[in-house]
Protein backbone atom coordinates (compact mmCIF):
# COMPACT_ATOMS: atom_id res chain seq x y z
CA UNK A 1 0.00 0.00 0.00
CA UNK A 2 1.06 3.53 -1.28
CA UNK A 3 1.12 6.18 1.03
CA UNK A 4 -1.40 7.77 -0.79
CA UNK A 5 -3.38 4.76 -0.68
CA UNK A 6 -2.88 4.31 3.12
CA UNK A 7 -4.11 8.27 3.11
CA UNK A 8 -7.00 7.59 1.51
CA UNK A 9 -7.67 4.18 3.20
CA UNK A 10 -8.60 5.93 6.30
CA UNK A 11 -9.90 9.16 4.53
CA UNK A 12 -12.84 6.46 3.93
CA UNK A 13 -12.72 4.84 7.20
CA UNK A 14 -13.63 8.23 8.54
CA UNK A 15 -15.93 9.29 5.83
CA UNK A 16 -18.33 6.88 5.40
CA UNK A 17 -19.80 7.11 9.37
CA UNK A 18 -19.58 10.61 8.50
CA UNK A 19 -21.53 10.83 5.39
CA UNK A 20 -23.99 8.51 6.60
CA UNK A 21 -24.81 10.47 9.69
CA UNK A 22 -24.38 14.02 8.27
CA UNK A 23 -26.97 13.24 4.69
CA UNK A 24 -29.32 11.73 7.60
CA UNK A 25 -28.81 8.04 6.39
CA UNK A 26 -28.19 7.08 9.73
CA UNK A 27 -30.63 8.67 12.35
CA UNK A 28 -30.66 8.35 16.09
CA UNK A 29 -31.32 10.42 19.45
CA UNK A 30 -27.70 11.19 20.22
CA UNK A 31 -26.64 11.94 16.39
CA UNK A 32 -29.29 14.75 15.89
CA UNK A 33 -28.72 16.31 19.74
CA UNK A 34 -24.97 16.59 18.68
CA UNK A 35 -25.31 17.07 14.83
CA UNK A 36 -23.97 20.46 14.51
CA UNK A 37 -21.07 19.25 16.51
CA UNK A 38 -20.73 16.49 13.98
CA UNK A 39 -20.62 18.07 11.37
CA UNK A 40 -18.15 20.43 12.05
CA UNK A 41 -15.20 17.60 13.27
CA UNK A 42 -13.96 17.91 10.39
CA UNK A 43 -13.22 21.56 10.71
CA UNK A 44 -12.11 20.68 14.58
CA UNK A 45 -9.74 18.50 13.18
CA UNK A 46 -7.94 20.01 10.45
CA UNK A 47 -7.57 22.99 12.61
CA UNK A 48 -6.23 21.06 15.42
CA UNK A 49 -3.55 18.73 13.07
CA UNK A 50 -2.80 22.39 11.66
CA UNK A 51 -1.83 23.96 15.57
CA UNK A 52 -0.02 20.49 16.16
CA UNK A 53 2.06 20.97 12.99
CA UNK A 54 2.69 24.68 13.46
CA UNK A 55 3.70 23.96 17.03
CA UNK A 56 6.32 20.97 15.92
CA UNK A 57 7.39 23.08 13.28
CA UNK A 58 8.53 26.08 15.54
CA UNK A 59 9.36 24.30 18.49
CA UNK A 60 12.50 22.54 16.33
CA UNK A 61 13.30 25.43 14.64
CA UNK A 62 14.01 27.25 17.94
CA UNK A 63 15.30 24.01 19.21
CA UNK A 64 18.14 23.52 16.34
CA UNK A 65 21.57 22.56 17.54
CA UNK A 66 23.56 25.69 16.69
CA UNK A 67 26.95 24.40 16.79
CA UNK A 68 29.78 27.26 16.98
CA UNK A 69 32.46 24.78 18.28
CA UNK A 70 32.04 22.49 14.90
CA UNK A 71 32.73 25.92 12.77
CA UNK A 72 35.79 26.92 15.18
CA UNK A 73 37.41 23.26 15.01
CA UNK A 74 37.13 23.34 11.30
CA UNK A 75 38.56 26.59 10.54
CA UNK A 76 41.57 25.14 13.32
CA UNK A 77 41.77 21.76 11.64
CA UNK A 78 41.64 24.29 7.94
CA UNK A 79 45.00 25.73 9.22
CA UNK A 80 46.31 22.61 10.69
CA UNK A 81 45.94 21.05 7.23
CA UNK A 82 47.42 23.85 5.43
CA UNK A 83 50.63 23.99 7.53
CA UNK A 84 50.57 20.21 7.29
CA UNK A 85 50.63 19.56 2.94
CA UNK A 86 52.54 22.55 2.77
CA UNK A 87 55.24 20.96 4.81
CA UNK A 88 54.77 17.60 2.55
CA UNK A 89 55.41 19.44 -0.26
CA UNK A 90 51.58 20.30 -1.54
CA UNK A 91 51.32 23.77 -3.21
CA UNK A 92 47.70 25.70 -2.56
CA UNK A 93 46.59 27.23 -5.90
CA UNK A 94 44.87 30.18 -4.35
CA UNK B 1 42.91 0.36 17.63
CA UNK B 2 39.26 -0.70 16.51
CA UNK B 3 40.35 -2.44 13.38
CA UNK B 4 38.19 -5.29 11.48
CA UNK B 5 38.99 -7.00 7.64
CA UNK B 6 36.40 -4.84 5.36
CA UNK B 7 37.42 -1.80 3.28
CA UNK B 8 35.60 1.08 3.11
CA UNK B 9 35.21 3.41 -0.31
CA UNK B 10 34.79 6.83 0.65
CA UNK B 11 33.16 8.36 -2.39
CA UNK B 12 33.87 12.17 -3.30
CA UNK B 13 32.33 13.48 -5.65
CA UNK B 14 33.75 16.93 -6.98
CA UNK B 15 33.01 19.86 -9.00
CA UNK B 16 35.33 23.25 -8.37
CA UNK B 17 36.29 21.90 -5.21
CA UNK B 18 40.36 23.23 -5.58
CA UNK B 19 40.13 24.89 -2.30
CA UNK B 20 38.38 22.32 -0.30
CA UNK B 21 39.58 19.22 -1.77
CA UNK B 22 42.78 19.20 -0.01
CA UNK B 23 41.36 19.91 3.11
CA UNK B 24 38.67 17.12 3.20
CA UNK B 25 40.95 14.56 1.84
CA UNK B 26 43.24 15.53 5.22
CA UNK B 27 40.78 15.39 7.26
CA UNK B 28 40.12 11.55 5.88
CA UNK B 29 43.47 10.37 5.89
CA UNK B 30 43.95 11.63 9.74
CA UNK B 31 40.37 10.58 11.33
CA UNK B 32 40.79 7.09 9.30
CA UNK B 33 44.30 6.68 10.17
CA UNK B 34 43.61 7.34 13.91
CA UNK B 35 40.72 4.73 14.11
CA UNK B 36 42.74 2.07 12.45
CA UNK B 37 40.04 0.39 9.41
CA UNK B 38 41.47 -0.06 5.97
CA UNK B 39 40.22 2.29 3.21
CA UNK B 40 40.33 4.40 0.20
CA UNK B 41 39.44 7.68 -1.10
CA UNK B 42 37.75 8.04 -4.88
CA UNK B 43 37.40 11.53 -6.63
CA UNK B 44 34.90 11.47 -9.02
CA UNK B 45 35.90 15.22 -10.50
CA UNK B 46 32.80 16.16 -13.40
CA UNK B 47 35.79 18.03 -15.52
CA UNK B 48 36.06 20.87 -13.20
CA UNK B 49 37.77 24.44 -15.12
CA UNK B 50 38.87 24.72 -12.11
CA UNK B 51 41.48 22.20 -11.80
CA UNK B 52 40.93 20.08 -9.02
CA UNK B 53 42.07 17.00 -10.81
CA UNK B 54 45.27 18.97 -10.70
CA UNK B 55 44.85 18.70 -7.29
CA UNK B 56 43.40 15.84 -6.78
CA UNK B 57 46.10 14.49 -8.67
CA UNK B 58 49.23 16.47 -6.04
CA UNK B 59 47.34 14.94 -3.27
CA UNK B 60 47.72 11.15 -4.72
CA UNK B 61 51.47 11.99 -5.32
CA UNK B 62 51.28 12.74 -1.37
CA UNK B 63 48.95 10.17 -0.01
CA UNK B 64 50.02 7.10 -2.80
CA UNK B 65 47.33 5.46 -5.51
CA UNK B 66 46.41 2.82 -2.48
CA UNK B 67 45.18 5.88 -0.56
CA UNK B 68 43.67 7.95 -3.42
CA UNK B 69 42.14 6.94 -6.58
CA UNK B 70 41.30 9.44 -8.94
CA UNK B 71 37.81 8.41 -11.34
CA UNK B 72 37.05 11.75 -13.42
CA UNK B 73 34.26 12.06 -15.41
CA UNK B 74 34.39 14.13 -18.75
CA UNK B 75 31.71 16.66 -17.92
CA UNK B 76 29.04 17.62 -15.27
CA UNK B 77 26.85 14.77 -15.15
CA UNK B 78 25.23 14.20 -11.87
CA UNK B 79 24.96 12.71 -8.94
CA UNK B 80 23.67 9.50 -8.86
CA UNK B 81 25.55 8.56 -11.76
CA UNK B 82 28.39 9.96 -10.24
CA UNK B 83 28.13 7.60 -7.19
CA UNK B 84 27.67 4.48 -9.66
CA UNK B 85 30.61 5.45 -11.44
CA UNK B 86 32.45 5.58 -8.12
CA UNK B 87 31.15 1.89 -6.99
CA UNK B 88 32.29 0.59 -10.17
CA UNK B 89 35.68 1.31 -9.86
CA UNK B 90 35.63 1.04 -5.38
CA UNK B 91 37.29 -2.04 -3.96
CA UNK B 92 35.55 -1.89 -0.56
CA UNK B 93 32.69 -3.70 0.35
CA UNK B 94 31.52 -0.49 2.11
CA UNK B 95 30.68 2.61 0.48
CA UNK B 96 30.62 6.33 2.32
CA UNK B 97 29.53 9.39 0.52
CA UNK B 98 30.06 12.92 1.82
CA UNK B 99 30.27 15.53 0.45
CA UNK B 100 33.45 17.76 -0.46
CA UNK B 101 32.58 21.09 0.62
CA UNK B 102 33.64 20.44 4.38
CA UNK B 103 29.98 20.62 5.67
CA UNK B 104 30.56 16.50 6.69
CA UNK B 105 33.44 16.44 9.08
CA UNK B 106 35.46 13.13 8.44
CA UNK B 107 35.12 12.40 12.24
CA UNK B 108 32.22 11.35 12.13
CA UNK B 109 33.46 8.49 9.58
CA UNK B 110 34.58 5.94 12.49
CA UNK B 111 31.50 6.91 14.51
CA UNK B 112 29.71 5.27 11.20
CA UNK B 113 31.83 2.26 11.04
CA UNK B 114 31.18 1.44 14.93
CA UNK B 115 27.48 1.63 14.96
CA UNK B 116 26.96 -0.11 11.52
CA UNK B 117 29.41 -2.97 13.24
CA UNK B 118 27.23 -3.12 16.15
CA UNK B 119 23.48 -4.16 14.82
CA UNK B 120 24.93 -4.95 11.45
CA UNK B 121 23.32 -2.34 9.93
CA UNK B 122 22.45 -1.72 5.86
CA UNK B 123 22.69 1.83 6.32
CA UNK B 124 24.00 4.20 8.40
CA UNK B 125 23.22 7.80 7.81
CA UNK B 126 24.28 11.09 9.06
CA UNK B 127 21.33 13.06 10.92
CA UNK B 128 21.36 16.98 11.84
CA UNK B 129 18.27 16.69 13.61
CA UNK B 130 18.20 14.26 16.44
CA UNK B 131 20.74 13.81 19.71
CA UNK B 132 23.48 16.23 19.39
CA UNK B 133 23.20 17.03 15.91
CA UNK B 134 23.23 20.24 14.48
CA UNK B 135 23.78 22.95 11.89
CA UNK B 136 26.13 26.35 11.94
CA UNK B 137 25.70 28.60 9.70
CA UNK B 138 21.93 29.07 9.57
CA UNK B 139 19.76 32.00 9.57
CA UNK B 140 16.28 31.42 11.19
CA UNK B 141 14.48 31.58 7.85
CA UNK B 142 17.35 28.18 6.58
CA UNK B 143 16.21 26.65 9.71
CA UNK B 144 12.53 27.09 9.18
CA UNK B 145 12.13 25.99 5.81
CA UNK B 146 14.48 23.12 6.53
CA UNK B 147 12.49 21.97 9.20
CA UNK B 148 9.17 22.36 7.84
CA UNK B 149 10.35 20.78 4.73
CA UNK B 150 11.80 17.75 7.41
CA UNK B 151 8.66 17.73 9.16
CA UNK B 152 5.72 17.67 6.07
CA UNK B 153 8.44 14.48 4.57
CA UNK B 154 7.68 12.47 7.95
CA UNK B 155 4.21 13.04 7.54
CA UNK B 156 3.50 12.43 4.15
CA UNK B 157 6.59 9.46 3.69
CA UNK B 158 7.01 8.21 7.06
CA UNK B 159 10.48 7.40 6.46
CA UNK B 160 12.74 5.23 9.08
CA UNK B 161 15.00 8.11 9.13
CA UNK B 162 14.79 11.75 10.47
CA UNK B 163 17.60 13.33 8.14
CA UNK B 164 16.27 12.84 4.53
CA UNK B 165 18.04 15.55 2.71
CA UNK B 166 21.43 14.82 4.19
CA UNK B 167 23.98 13.11 2.01
CA UNK B 168 26.85 11.82 4.62
CA UNK B 169 25.84 8.15 4.78
CA UNK B 170 27.79 4.71 4.83
CA UNK B 171 26.18 2.23 2.68
CA UNK B 172 26.74 -1.88 2.35
CA UNK B 173 28.05 -1.95 -1.23
CA UNK B 174 25.26 -3.89 -2.60
CA UNK B 175 22.91 -2.03 -0.42
CA UNK B 176 23.84 1.10 -2.31
CA UNK B 177 23.82 -0.21 -5.74
CA UNK B 178 20.04 -1.32 -4.93
CA UNK B 179 18.82 1.85 -3.63
CA UNK B 180 20.53 3.71 -7.19
CA UNK B 181 18.88 1.54 -9.50
CA UNK B 182 15.78 1.91 -7.56
CA UNK B 183 15.51 5.78 -7.81
CA UNK B 184 13.94 7.85 -10.41
CA UNK B 185 14.94 11.86 -8.99
CA UNK B 186 17.60 13.87 -10.16
CA UNK B 187 19.55 16.85 -8.06
CA UNK B 188 19.81 16.99 -4.04
CA UNK B 189 15.96 15.05 -3.23
CA UNK B 190 18.27 12.08 -4.94
CA UNK B 191 19.36 11.44 -1.31
CA UNK B 192 15.94 12.13 0.14
CA UNK B 193 14.85 9.17 -2.25
CA UNK B 194 17.44 7.08 -1.66
CA UNK B 195 16.28 6.52 2.81
CA UNK B 196 12.72 5.77 0.45
CA UNK B 197 13.84 3.30 -0.94
CA UNK B 198 16.08 1.88 1.75
CA UNK B 199 12.91 1.48 3.08
CA UNK B 200 10.95 -0.05 0.51
CA UNK B 201 14.03 -3.11 0.64
CA UNK B 202 13.21 -3.06 4.29
CA UNK B 203 17.04 -2.23 4.50
CA UNK B 204 17.81 -1.65 8.05
CA UNK B 205 19.01 2.38 9.01
CA UNK B 206 20.59 3.50 11.88
CA UNK B 207 21.25 7.29 12.74
CA UNK B 208 24.64 9.31 13.65
CA UNK B 209 24.01 13.00 14.97
CA UNK B 210 26.26 14.87 13.00
CA UNK B 211 27.05 18.97 13.21
CA UNK B 212 26.68 20.58 9.67
CA UNK B 213 29.29 23.36 9.05
CA UNK B 214 27.43 25.39 5.75
CA UNK B 215 29.89 26.57 3.56
CA UNK B 216 30.98 29.72 4.13
CA UNK B 217 31.22 30.35 1.00
CA UNK B 218 29.39 30.79 -1.99
CA UNK B 219 25.92 30.56 -2.06
CA UNK B 220 23.57 29.18 -0.27
CA UNK B 221 21.70 25.83 -2.37
CA UNK B 222 18.13 26.29 -1.36
CA UNK B 223 16.65 28.34 -3.78
CA UNK B 224 13.04 28.30 -5.08
CA UNK B 225 13.79 25.89 -8.44
CA UNK B 226 14.80 23.53 -5.52
CA UNK B 227 11.78 23.81 -3.36
CA UNK B 228 9.39 23.35 -6.28
CA UNK B 229 11.51 19.95 -7.36
CA UNK B 230 11.39 18.97 -3.37
CA UNK B 231 7.60 19.43 -3.42
CA UNK B 232 7.37 17.61 -6.72
CA UNK B 233 9.03 14.39 -5.46
CA UNK B 234 7.82 14.48 -2.38
CA UNK B 235 4.56 14.39 -4.01
CA UNK B 236 5.56 11.83 -6.59
CA UNK B 237 7.10 9.08 -3.22
CA UNK B 238 4.00 9.81 -1.88
CA UNK B 239 1.85 8.74 -4.22
CA UNK B 240 4.44 6.38 -5.57
CA UNK B 241 5.61 4.48 -2.25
Amino acid sequence: MTNLQRWLFYATLFAVPYLAIVLGTVQTALTSKYLLHIQLLPLLLLILFGIYSVWTVLYRTFTFNDCPEAAKELQEEILEARKDLIAKGFKFRD
Amino acid sequence: MPTNSHKYSILLPTYNEKDNLPIIIWLIVKYMKASGYNYEVIVIDDGSPDGTLDVAKDLQRIYGEERIVLRPRAAKLGLGTAYVHGIKHATGDFIIIIDADLSHHPKFIPEFIELQQKGDYDIVSGTRYAGNGGVYGWDFKRKLISRGANYLTQVLLRPNASDLTGSFRLYKKQVLEQCIASCVSKGYVFQMEMLIRARQHNFSIAEVPITFVDRIYGTSKLGGTEIVQFAKNLLYLFATT
